[in-house]
């Protein structure tokens, strides 16, 4: 076998990236337009709106194809958000780099040059970024602001209230290490910095900021979503003693529980978490009301059968006997015994199983009036773990008075029979003290509930970047706008430099940066990306035509005419409502202006962009392995070693 | 039936290098690890035919691993560039552009190979003796009194591979701690037990997707991963208990309880015994109970640990960590000082029992991990390093190149010298070798029994294959230069004329009656390469309507002593004097700076220059910051490898295949 080499003189693979990022420009802003992605060989199809939904349902062959969605779903599973920002730089920057290979810049000057102009707009952005303190909620209110103590972020730990310095969002180092001379350097200080004593606290409250109003600024427009992360944080603030109002917000301890068939304004927050049993369990529920039963915790499954990861069982014993076994009892009999006794001895009343649980010994246990939850997350039963001092067991026959938790409330939720073929009930099950919360997230499409869940996670995702950062950046196309500023001035400052220079007196830095005789048409070509953003942003707001777009934001940008601030009008034209079926809220109108992004996300999400496109434009040869040289024969741009 | 298809004879290749196919694939590789070398290189993406993984790359270990090829003669020389890497991790590229250069060379000048053999052979030993020598020109002394050569050293690894993609302060930040781990694993004093060796500590990587580079860091002692679940409660609680030394066990033996050690077969138990688990597992329990009762406060082990046993030893408040992998193994003992019990049905011996400093939980990134402080200091000593980068793809080539750098640190140790990068020493080497070639040829081809011209012919070819190594360096339309003097290499970016001409600063061109303001070209003129137009008349303007704007010469320039080329300049005058703009303000490794030294003259890379003195050794009394550093013992050997393989590959005058 050999390998074919596949030269890409052409810089396909910038194109590709661009045709890949068109997909989705229509979900760029707050109005998304959801796609149906078909598959023609299986019939199966999907309703997305989201950017890394897409990746993820197409096939995606092509090399570059697989590079984005790598650093999409990196993306994604870091930050839950801003993978569309990702794509969509991603595609207009790799057409603005091959704008520059046309024009014969020379793919170091590319680089260098755009990654000079994402490092200077980092920079600016960092220092235009918005405090949360000076998030204000509206006009009318924003005098009486709630701002008391200290605006810092304190790290609560519940379990341990150790010194917030120490917290688990610490994790960004705030100075880095300088080496010295010694060999050890100094690390030791630093080293203790990244301790985390309390493993499992996340929270982030926050003082002097309020959370709902930070919520309305970064809902874009999924106002519904919103207003239920909003409940969270007052449920979880409300749990940890903080009264009614929203001082915290944990990300960590929230699960979604999905129920097609209810209508969406069902949707709610519940605390702890929401499972549906069948109708024979659920009558055992009934008795089980308000009252605090114990509780144990099964990691695996319940059954004779089951063995711990990492066991090979060995198939072939065989059981050698002399005497006829006349009680007939079988081995799981008497597991299913053993097991039950040791469940009443222990007085427990529920068991959270993480696998699947034996149908026999279900039963058997309801007769017991002892309740078998299987299919638990594992999250959850953290959790539990956590505030019923439980100790999860992989066996049951393992269990012993320690293991048995504490103080566990439950109760019928809702009835959800009808809809379904198999009746079945909505049971929530709480534990005391717990922060764990559940939204329980329903929609009669049963085709919706993906998107609902995702956008539901992009708002709490949202919500907890802005939280953590304690920063946000101007939203609904300020910060582009500002970025093209920027560059926009470099351009007229290096060309004054040019022509300013005699050849001698241009002092050595500055030489080294007009080194670069690009530099200009690179930054204008990046910078037309970021105009390309905010017009496909007003385009998918239904405000304008691209065109038009164009015009308005180039107008804008003469108004400011060197200042940085930016006018308030520009973005309530982003979200100007004309459209004929008035697609806007009276809320999203209301806040229109009060846009705000997470920095970090987006910043990290143009990162990343650029990352995509240096790795495609560097590429200059594709090599496929594994292939039989007759079959390539005669393929023009197919070279074979 | 045995066999359907009868057995096919082998197919018997006659002197292979002449045939065109082969050539051909040879070139292609060629120009596959050229352009992937140095820090503009290109990268390559490797996937299979059914669109498996996609890789990016232009590393030499992960490319040449990847890629495939059926000519026998490119597998041979594969082979050997991935054993020189198993060995020395580095210059991997290197090795293969000088070997295919060197075979290109022999090829084109007609040589025999057998003559040819006998004057590489020659002209590599003038190569080691001169590398070898105390005041060679192109070797710096590593200084471990401060970091900065090793640094250097480590950046220049590191920022060789654009797919890291790292911005310069995130280079400087993995340098940094490439360098901090590197310190970390030498031992301070003696190894105990053997005083007059030093046995280096191990350096553990653990990469993380998806968060910041700048999040990378070096930490003493082991991470080790422990998922979620097995966090409890009282391990964590464990983890804040007090100082140390905790007393450690390791076992490598599976401690699941299962009974696969008994091989294959059957088992036939009788219904009143007792289950063999449950034997197991009673087995298992007793270790348990010895552990606790010799104080064992940390249990781990490479496999995975019964349940009930985990349960047993956390309520008795020992920390259990199961799972770890063979590969964290040897680092744990090492660090530790535990034995590895590979069996549970006798008692642990106390011998095995390691100590550790501590423990804590460390967030890195948005892993938890477990964080095992070395006992003491001076043992050797085992750090973890962990990588951060954006993207799978970024972090595989980061964690490539940590590794290599982490090599080549290693490798200063044996030899305290690295070598002048950026093409620099390749450059030197090559004037060096010229310059003692042609002066002492007739010498040298009577030893070797070859005439003169033979010999002179060879020289050539090797030296000038020598050159094509830096000038594999030089991508995009850049020209590469070398100055006079010194023999270093000097790139000129794409875009800004260059040419050869003897004419002083500020004049312009000596062909005399071209009216000033007016271009003069060579019709053939290609876009930003180097110029030597033989064929223009003297006096004589040529102006080509094609050339574009900004990409040749336009006499406007010619004034500013910018443009200036001519057709009749003799050879070996054709040398470029002053400080025109276009030549960067230091050569490739950043020892010679142009504006220290006035008066340095260029010439293209590879072109003919008559013999010419010895190339200066620049006074390293008050050596400029040093740009880049290669590691000598690295490129020696690979200059040994590639000159032994061409060799090898030009003297094969059959190769057999067997095609069953």
């Amino acid at each position: 076998m050999g390998s074919t080499i596949i030269s890409q003189r052409l810089h396909v693979g910038l194109q590709q990236l661009t045709a890949l990022a068109a997909v989705t420009h229509s979900f760029l802003g707050p109005n998304k337009n959801h796609k149906f992605i078909q598959d023609e060989s299986t019939g199966e199809s999907s309703l997305v709106c989201t950017c890394f939904r897409v990746l993820e349902h197409l096939d995606l062959t092509c090399s570059v194809g697989q590079l984005a969605n790598e650093t999409i779903q990196a993306h994604q599973k870091v930050f839950h958000s801003g993978a569309g920002c990702l794509l969509f730089m991603a595609g207009v920057w790799s057409r603005a780099a091959l704008e520059c290979l046309h024009r014969d810049i020379s793919i170091p000057h590319i680089v260098s040059a755009m990654s000079e102009g994402l490092d200077i707009c980092c920079k600016v952005c960092r220092s235009n970024s918005v405090s949360i303190e000076d998030v204000r909620p509206n006009a009318s209110d924003s005098g009486t602001s709630v701002l008391q103590g200290s605006p810092h972020t304190v790290l609560r730990n519940p379990v341990t209230g150790m010194n917030p310095s120490h917290g688990a969002l610490n994790n960004k180092k705030q100075s880095r290490i300088k080496l010295t001379h010694s060999r050890h350097f100094c690390a030791n200080d630093e080293a203790d910095k990244n301790t985390t004593p309390g493993l499992f606290s996340h929270a982030v409250s926050s003082k002097g900021v309020d959370i709902a109003h930070l919520a309305e600024a970064v809902s874009h427009g999924c106002v519904d979503a919103m207003s239920l992360v909003v409940e969270v944080s007052k449920m979880q603030s409300k749990n940890n003693g903080s009264g009614d109002s929203c001082r915290t917000f944990d990300v960590n301890k929230l699960v979604t529980c999905t129920l097609p068939g209810l209508s969406e304004d069902h949707s709610c927050v519940l605390p702890g978490c929401v499972i549906l049993l069948s109708a024979e369990q659920a009558s055992l529920v009934h008795h089980m009301k308000e009252q605090k039963w114990q509780v144990v915790l099964i990691n695996g499954d319940l059954s004779e059968k089951y063995r711990h990861l990492g066991f090979n069982s060995k198939n072939d014993i065989s059981q050698v006997t002399d005497k006829l076994d006349l009680k007939g009892l079988s081995k799981e009999d008497d597991w299913e015994d053993n097991v039950l006794t040791t469940l009443l001895k222990n007085n427990v009343n529920l068991v959270l199983v993480n696998g699947e649980a034996s149908e026999r010994l279900t039963q058997h246990c309801m007769s017991h009036r002892i309740l078998v939850v299987e299919r638990m997350k594992p999250d959850i039963l953290k959790d539990f773990a956590e505030t019923t001092g439980a100790v999860p067991v992989t066996y049951a026959t393992q269990l012993s008075k320690h293991c048995v938790g504490t103080g566990v409330e439950i109760s019928i939720w809702r009835d959800c029979s009808g809809n379904r073929r198999r009746a079945s009930m909505a049971v929530n099950i709480v534990a005391d003290r717990t922060a764990l919360v559940t939204v329980v997230l329903t929609t009669s499409v049963h085709s919706k509930l993906q998107t609902l869940e995702d956008c539901f996670w992009g708002c709490a995702y949202r919500l907890h970047h802005t939280l953590k950062d304690r920063k946000l950046l101007p939203g609904a196309g300020k910060t582009e706008l500002l970025c093209v500023q920027i560059l926009q001035k470099h351009i007229k400052d290096n060309g004054e430099q040019t022509r300013g220079k005699d050849g001698t007196s241009a002092p050595q830095a500055k030489q080294g940066r007009a080194g670069n005789p690009h530099r200009a048409d690179v930054f204008q070509l990046m910078a037309d990306g970021w105009m390309d953003y905010i017009s496909t942003l007003m385009l998918n707001s239904g405000t304008c035509s691209k065109v038009d777009a164009w015009t308005t934001i180039n107008q804008q940008l003469i108004d400011l005419n060197g200042g940085l601030s930016l006018d308030a009008n520009f973005s309530r034209l982003l979200l100007r409502d004309d459209t004929e079926d008035g697609m806007m809220s009276p809320d999203m109108k209301r806040s229109a202006g009060k846009v705000y992004d997470n920095m970090t996300v987006k910043l990290e999400a143009w990162r990343k962009a650029l990352d995509l496109v240096f790795l495609v434009l560097q590429t200059d040869t594709e090599i496929i392995t594994g292939i039989d040289p007759k079959q390539v024969e005669g393929q023009s741009n197919v070279m074979v070693l | 039936m045995s066999r359907v298809t009868k057995k096919a004879s082998s197919v018997c290749t006659d002197s292979p290098l002449s045939m065109s196919e082969v050539c051909q694939k040879m070139t292609l590789m060629r120009q596959i690890l050229t352009s992937c070398f140095g820090p503009n290189g290109r990268l390559k993406q490797v996937h299979n035919n059914v669109g498996g993984h996609v890789l990016t790359t232009s590393t030499s270990t992960s490319l040449l691993q990847a890629v495939s090829s059926s000519e026998p003669l490119l597998k041979l020389i594969t082979a050997s560039i991935l054993n020189h890497l198993s060995r020395f991790s580095d210059c991997g590229l290197y090795t293969g552009i000088l070997c295919f250069s060197l075979i290109d060379h022999v090829q084109k000048s007609g040589l025999r190979p057998s003559v040819a053999i006998k004057i590489n052979k020659q002209l590599l030993e003038v190569c080691t003796s001169f590398l070898n020598q105390e005041d060679c020109g192109c070797k710096v002394n590593v200084d471990f009194n401060s970091c900065q050569s090793l640094v250097t050293l480590a950046r220049s690894v590191i920022s060789s591979k654009p797919a890291c993609v790292l911005t310069e302060g995130e280079q400087q930040h993995i340098s940094t701690l490439a360098v901090h781990a590197f310190l970390l694993t030498v031992p301070c004093g003696d190894t105990p037990g053997s005083p007059d060796r030093v046995r280096l500590g191990k350096t553990v990587t653990v990469s993380i997707e998806g968060q910041f580079v700048l999040d990378s860091a070096v930490f003493p002692g082991l991470l080790v991963n422990v998922p979620d679940m097995q966090l409890h409660p009282t391990d964590s609680e464990r983890t804040r208990r007090g100082p140390g030394p905790f007393r450690l066990a390791l076992f490598t033996v599976s401690l699941s309880g299962d009974l696969s050690e008994f091989g294959e077969g059957s088992l036939e138990v009788h219904s009143g015994a007792p289950d063999p688990e449950d034997l197991i597992l009673d087995e298992l329990l007793k270790l348990g109970e010895q552990a606790v009762t010799d104080q064992v406060e940390v249990f781990m082990c490479q496999r995975v640990i019964h349940p009930v046993l985990q349960h047993y030893l956390r309520r008795h408040g020992v920390l259990v960590v199961e799972r770890l992998g063979i590969a964290l193994i040897e680092p744990i003992v090492q660090m530790t000082g535990a034995q590895a019990v590979a069996l549970y049905q006798t008692p642990i011996p106390p011998e095995a029992y390691g100590q550790v400093k501590g423990c804590c939980v460390r967030t890195v990134g948005s892993r938890e991990m477990l964080h095992l402080l070395p006992p003491r200091e001076p043992a050797p000593a085992v750090c973890t390093m962990v990588l951060c980068h954006r993207n799978d793809t970024m972090l595989n080539e980061l964690k490539a190149v940590c590794q290599r750098a982490e090599h080549v640190l290693r490798l200063t140790l044996r030899d305290p010298v690295a070598l002048l990068g950026g093409g620099c020493t390749e450059t030197h080497m090559a004037a060096y070798i010229s310059n003692k070639g042609t002066t002492e040829a007739a010498k040298a081809a009577l030893s070797l029994g070859v005439s003169q011209s033979q010999y002179l012919l060879g020289l050539n070819g090797f030296c000038s294959s020598l050159e094509a190594v830096a000038l594999a360096l030089v991508h995009d339309g850049e020209t590469g230069l070398v100055d006079l003097s010194y023999a270093h290499h000097w790139s000129v970016p794409q875009g800004e004329a260059i040419h050869s001409g003897t004419v002083p600063q500020g004049e312009a061109i000596h062909s005399g009656t071209v009216p000033q303001g007016e271009a003069i070209h060579s019709g053939t003129v290609a876009q930003g390469e180097a110029i030597h137009s033989g064929t223009v008349a003297q006096g004589e303007a040529i102006h080509s309507g094609t050339v574009p704007q900004g990409e040749a010469i336009h006499s406007g320039t010619v004034a500013q002593g910018e443009a200036i080329h001519s057709g009749t300049v003799p050879q070996g005058e054709a040398v470029q004097r002053g400080d025109g703009d276009e030549v960067p303000a230091t050569c490739g490794c950043g020892l010679v700076e142009r504006s220290a030294r006035p008066g340095l003259e260029w010439t293209p890379l590879n072109t003919r220059y008559p013999s010419r003195s010895a190339p200066l050794v620049v006074g390293k009394d008050t050596p400029p910051q040093l740009r880049v550093l290669d590691s000598f013992t690295a490129k020696l050997n690979a200059l040994q490898v590639a000159v032994e393989m061409a060799n090898l590959v030009l003297d094969i005058r059959y190769v057999i295949q067997d095609v069953n």
